[in-house]
């Protein structure tokens, strides 16, 4: 418990150093803002051009899809605002400034995480919030109490889910120094899922995308649920915060591992 | 010509040391093919009509686009003008490429043009024979639809070369464009007809995306490949390209004039 406080406050101290330094550049913090929200853009104007012409997307109506999509920005902002710095390791470890990291004596994880804060995401966390809403309204849902509560598990979930896979992609860096590459094959993956419901991608895309990266627990399980799609049994999207600790128990092990297998690229 | 030689022989010793980068590169645009093809297909399953085309004509189109991206994309190759002056500038080591006797715009050129030579051989090839023999991407309809995209294919790197190389521009004034260049690729994105042909756009957007030069970037050669566009099509496709790589090289050439004697003044 003393251990848990004690990090807590080093991390807080950690992110109000960070802040200070990213409040130095003003005018790139709001070009930044205004840029992310023109990228998320691409995709609003692709979405509201299909569902303007189509309607629809199989039996997934226009307000569905921005639920979809939402969920997706609302979870992924979790690890972009608060973890970006850990699918940095490669970054780090081929800079030599990780070495730092493991003389100093607070844990490095806390170190990473506390080594920066992307405010960029916020722009992501926002559109989520406000797109949400937007498609409830749009399909005439209602949520009661148990359908919010739930929302807040799901996107908690799709939060730690998001940030354990990118975390154990970048733990690829310790054995083989190759984990942008492997990122960038998973960028492809989440493309896909973020925008479309997973059903539509046919049953191999689905196995992995549930079972080997789920990434289809950030946002298409959830909606499945909470808008009661047919696409997927209640149960298996009840199973996100299941799915959740087992990978943040997979990840504490392999960094460990990574850790102690770690050598210095010297230099 | 000569430079683009040189450039081309430097970026041949270079890109056989990255073999893993290549099998990720094709596997990965593997995956968004895929990925768009299972889209198109959900989307005709609906209503055939409102696509406007046959099936297999618009999977084409969406996977070739896709293909072509491998290179076309603004972060997709360090050689691109924006990302290679960014570069520079920020390291200072932009001072070696003035000193060159060649001028920066054609020396960029042959750079990046070269690197996107060897793109098109080595990445966009074997995806899009992937793509021919195992997800449905058809030939075009005649050879001279196939001559006809190869050459606006040209011609849709010269206007994005230009493009970029404008956005590089901005990097002297600016020295940072990680941030413009994200909002760049989202208005590529949406403009060019990558994601959406422009024909599925509302008719006020239609008219707007119309004047601009960003579809003929990906819609134009699309369209050839396709055989959508007839013979006078064609002609007249081609000829805007053609205008439209001529007229922005010379705007970066005039931007980069500016710079160059900004630049002069700041000195040492």
């Amino acid at each position: 418990m003393q251990e848990i406080k004690s990090g807590l406050k080093m991390y807080g101290a950690l992110l109000k150093m960070t802040l200070r330094g990213i409040l130095q550049y003003r005018v790139d913090f709001w070009m930044s803002l205004v840029s992310v929200c023109l990228l998320n853009g691409a995709n609003i104007v692709q979405l509201s051009v299909i569902s303007w012409r189509f309607h629809a997307l199989g039996s997934w109506q226009v307000g569905d899809l921005l639920v979809l999509y939402g969920l997706f920005l609302i979870s992924w902002s979790i690890f972009s605002v608060f973890f970006f710095k850990l699918s940095k390791i490669e970054d780090e470890i081929v800079s030599g400034s990780f070495d730092a990291y493991l003389l100093r004596p607070v844990r490095p994880f806390l170190q990473l995480v506390g080594g920066d804060i992307k405010y960029t995401g916020l722009c992501d966390t926002l559109l989520g919030v406000v797109l949400v809403p937007m498609g409830l309204a749009m399909n005439g849902t209602h949520w009661g109490l148990w359908q919010i509560l739930w929302f807040v598990v799901f996107v908690l979930s799709g939060g730690v889910i998001a940030v354990c896979i990118k975390f154990l992609i970048s733990c690829a860096t310790f054995w083989t120094t190759k984990a942008n590459a492997l990122n960038q094959v998973f960028i492809q993956i989440y493309l896909l899922t973020q925008k479309y419901p997973v059903t539509i991608f046919g049953p191999a895309f689905r196995v992995l995308v549930t079972g080997l990266v789920p990434v289809a627990y950030l946002n298409f399980y959830p909606a499945v649920f909470l808008l009661g799609k047919s696409d997927a049994p209640f149960w298996m999207c009840t199973l996100s915060p299941v799915v959740a600790l087992v990978l943040a128990g997979i990840s504490a092990l392999v960094w460990r591992r990574g850790l102690r297998r770690y050598n210095s690229c010297g230099g | 010509m000569k430079i683009f030689l040189a450039s081309l022989r430097m970026e041949k010793r270079s890109t056989g040391i990255y073999r893993v980068d290549f099998l990720l590169k094709v596997m990965y645009s593997i995956i968004a093919m895929y990925g768009v093809r299972s889209l198109w297909a959900a989307l005709y399953a609906q209503d055939p009509s409102i696509v406007g085309r046959p099936l297999s004509s618009m999977i084409t189109y969406a996977m070739l686009a896709v293909a072509l991206d491998i290179i076309f994309y603004p972060s997709a190759m360090s050689t691109a003008p924006q990302n290679y002056i960014s570069q520079q500038v920020r390291s200072g080591r932009i001072d070696t490429d003035l000193l060159r006797p060649v001028d920066l715009q054609r020396q960029l050129l042959a750079r990046n043009g070269s690197a996107a030579l060897f793109g098109a051989l080595w990445l966009v090839m074997p995806a899009w024979a992937l793509g021919v023999l195992l997800m449905g991407l058809e030939l075009p309809p005649t050879l001279l639809h196939g001559t006809a995209f190869l050459v606006s294919g040209v011609l849709s790197f010269l206007i994005l070369f230009s493009l970029n190389f404008m956005l590089g521009m901005v990097c002297f004034a600016t020295t940072e464009i990680r941030q413009i260049t994200m909002a760049y690729s989202g208005i590529l994105t949406i403009l060019s007809g990558k994601l959406i042909p422009n024909w599925l756009y509302p008719e006020w957007m239609q008219a707007v995306i119309e004047i601009l030069p960003f579809r003929c970037v990906f819609e134009t050669p699309l369209n050839i490949y396709t055989g959508a566009a007839s013979r006078v099509d064609i002609a007249y496709s081609l000829l805007l390209q053609a205008a439209w790589a001529a007229v922005l090289f010379l705007l970066g050439k005039i931007m980069w004039l500016g710079v160059h004697k900004h630049l002069a003044v700041q000195g040492g």
